[in-house]
C-alpha cells in the first residue's frame, strides 16, 4: 500500500517536474517579428545652376590692375585699356529651387581658387556680384565702394579652398535668382610680372531652415 | 523482483510522459516562431507572452525635400511628415519574465546614398502624441551590418531602438526622416554641377522583431 502511494507521488513529481521545464522552455522559446506594410518615403528637392557656358568659371590673364569704377562696368569689349586678355568678362548663370512646399531655404554661392601656378594672390583678385537683369543691382555684400577681394570672402571650412562669395534666401516651393559676375585684377597690383592668372570656379549649395 | 518491475514501469511512466511533453514542445516552438505581413495589427500568443506591433494610417512621404539641419528635422510634424506606429506586449506571469525587442528599418529601393538620410525615433507617453517625445535610439544616417542576436534582428537592417518589456504595456513611438544637410554640398574639384540638381528619394519600412529573455 505505501508502496503504491509512493509510486504514484514519484509519478505526480515527475509530471510536474517536466511541466515547469516546458514551461520554462516554451518562454525560451517565444520568438516575434513583424514586418512592417507602411511605406516611409523622402525625395530630394533640387537647386540647380544653370548658366549658358560649358565652363561655370570666369578666368583672366595678363589683365593689368585695373580700379573697381572700370571693373563693375567691363563688358570684354573694352580696347582702351591697354594690353589686356579676358577670356570673359562677365559669367552669368542662375539659381533655381524646387522645394516640398513654400519654406525658407538657404543657399550659398562658393567660388573655388582653380588656378594654376603662377597664380596671382588672391588678394589681388576683385569679385563682383550683381543680379543678372539689365540694371546689374548689385547683392549685398557687393555694395560698398570697395570691391571685395577673393581673399575677403570667408571659407567654406579652415583647410578649405572655397569661399563663401553670396548668401541667399529663397521662401517658395519654386523661386530662382540671376546673377552676373565679374572679376578683374585689383588696382593695389604693383607686380612687375604679368604673366600669371587666375581662375575661379562657382557652385552652389543650399539647405531648408526650420518654419 | 516486483520492486524491480515497480521501478521499472514508474521509469518508463516517466520517460512516456516526458517524450510527450518535448514532443508538445517542438510543436509549439516551431508554432511560436511567427512573420506576417499584410495586416495592419498581428498577434502571437504563447500563452503567457503577446506581443504586437500596430502601425499608424499614413507613412512618411515628403517630395522635393531640401537638405535639412538636424534641428529642423527634429520638428518635422503633422500628416505625411512622421510615421507613428506602437508596440505592445501582453505578459501574464509571475515570474515577470522580460522580452527583449528591437524596432529596425529596412530600406526599399533607393536612389540617395544610405550617408544622406536621416532617421530619428521619439517615444510618447501616450496614444494621442500630445506633448514633448522623448528622443530614443541614436540620431543617424541610414546604415546596416550589425544584427541583434539578442532579439533576432538581421545584419542587413538599421537598429533604430532595443529595450525591454518586463510588464503588459503598450510603447508609442514616432519616426521621422529627413534630408541631411551634408547632401549636395560643393565638394572641392568636382564638376561645377551640385549633387542637387537631381531628385532622389529615399524609402524604409520599420519591423519589429523580440525574444523572451532565457530565465
Amino acid at each position: 500500500m505505501i508502496n503504491q502511494e509512493r509510486k504514484i507521488g514519484f509519478s505526480i513529481l515527475g509530471i510536474a517536474l517536466l511541466l515547469v521545464f516546458v514551461y520554462i522552455v516554451s518562454l525560451a522559446a517565444f520568438n516575434f517579428s513583424q514586418k512592417g506594410i507602411r511605406e516611409n518615403k523622402i525625395q530630394s528637392g533640387t537647386v540647380s545652376m544653370n548658366y549658358l557656358e560649358d565652363d561655370a568659371g570666369i578666368s583672366i590673364t595678363n589683365a593689368y590692375p585695373i580700379s573697381d569704377d572700370t571693373g563693375k562696368k567691363l563688358t570684354g569689349e573694352e580696347s582702351d585699356l591697354g594690353i589686356m586678355e579676358l577670356s570673359k568678362a562677365y559669367f552669368d548663370f542662375t539659381v533655381s529651387v524646387t522645394a516640398s512646399a513654400d519654406t525658407t531655404i538657404q543657399y550659398e554661392i562658393l567660388g573655388e581658387n582653380i588656378s594654376t601656378e603662377p597664380s596671382l594672390g588672391e588678394e589681388f583678385v576683385k569679385i563682383y556680384l550683381t543680379d543678372g537683369d539689365e540694371s546689374e543691382t548689385p547683392m549685398k555684400g557687393f555694395d560698398e565702394e570697395k570691391v571685395p577681394t577673393f581673399s575677403t570672402f570667408k571659407p567654406v571650412s579652415s583647410n578649405s579652398k572655397q569661399r563663401i562669395l553670396y548668401k541667399g534666401t529663397f521662401t517658395k516651393a519654386e523661386e530662382s535668382q540671376k546673377f552676373r559676375l565679374r572679376m578683374w585684377v585689383a588696382d593695389t597690383y604693383e607686380g612687375e610680372e604679368q604673366q600669371t592668372g587666375f581662375k575661379l570656379k562657382i557652385g552652389v549649395q543650399a539647405e531648408q531652415e526650420a518654419n | 523482483m516486483n520492486e524491480n518491475n515497480s521501478s521499472k514501469q514508474i521509469l518508463l511512466s516517466v520517460l512516456g510522459v516526458a517524450i510527450l511533453v518535448v514532443a508538445v514542445v517542438g510543436v509549439s516552438f516551431a508554432a511560436f516562431t511567427f512573420s506576417q505581413a499584410g495586416e495592419k495589427e498581428n498577434q502571437i500568443t504563447t500563452g503567457t507572452l503577446t506581443m504586437a506591433y500596430t502601425e499608424g494610417e499614413n507613412g512618411i512621404l515628403i517630395e522635393n525635400m531640401m537638405p535639412t539641419k538636424d534641428e529642423t528635422g527634429k520638428g518635422l510634424k503633422d500628416g505625411q511628415n512622421v510615421f507613428d506606429f506602437n508596440v505592445s506586449a501582453t505578459i501574464k506571469s509571475s515570474d515577470n519574465p522580460t522580452i527583449n525587442f528591437t524596432i529596425s528599418a529596412k530600406k526599399e529601393e533607393s536612389t540617395l546614398e544610405d550617408k544622406y538620410a536621416k532617421l530619428y525615433l521619439e517615444e510618447y507617453t501616450s496614444a494621442d502624441y500630445q506633448g514633448q517625445g522623448q528622443a530614443v535610439g541614436t540620431l543617424a544616417t541610414y546604415s546596416t551590418g550589425t544584427p541583434n542576436t539578442t532579439t533576432g534582428m538581421p545584419a542587413d537592417e538599421m537598429e533604430l531602438y532595443s529595450d525591454t518589456f518586463t510588464e503588459t504595456k503598450t510603447r508609442y513611438f514616432r519616426l521621422r526622416m529627413w534630408v541631411a544637410d551634408t547632401y549636395g554640398e560643393a565638394k572641392e574639384g568636382a564638376t561645377h554641377t551640385s549633387d542637387l540638381n537631381e531628385a532622389k528619394t529615399f524609402k524604409v519600412k520599420v519591423n519589429v522583431y523580440a525574444k523572451a529573455a532565457a530565465l
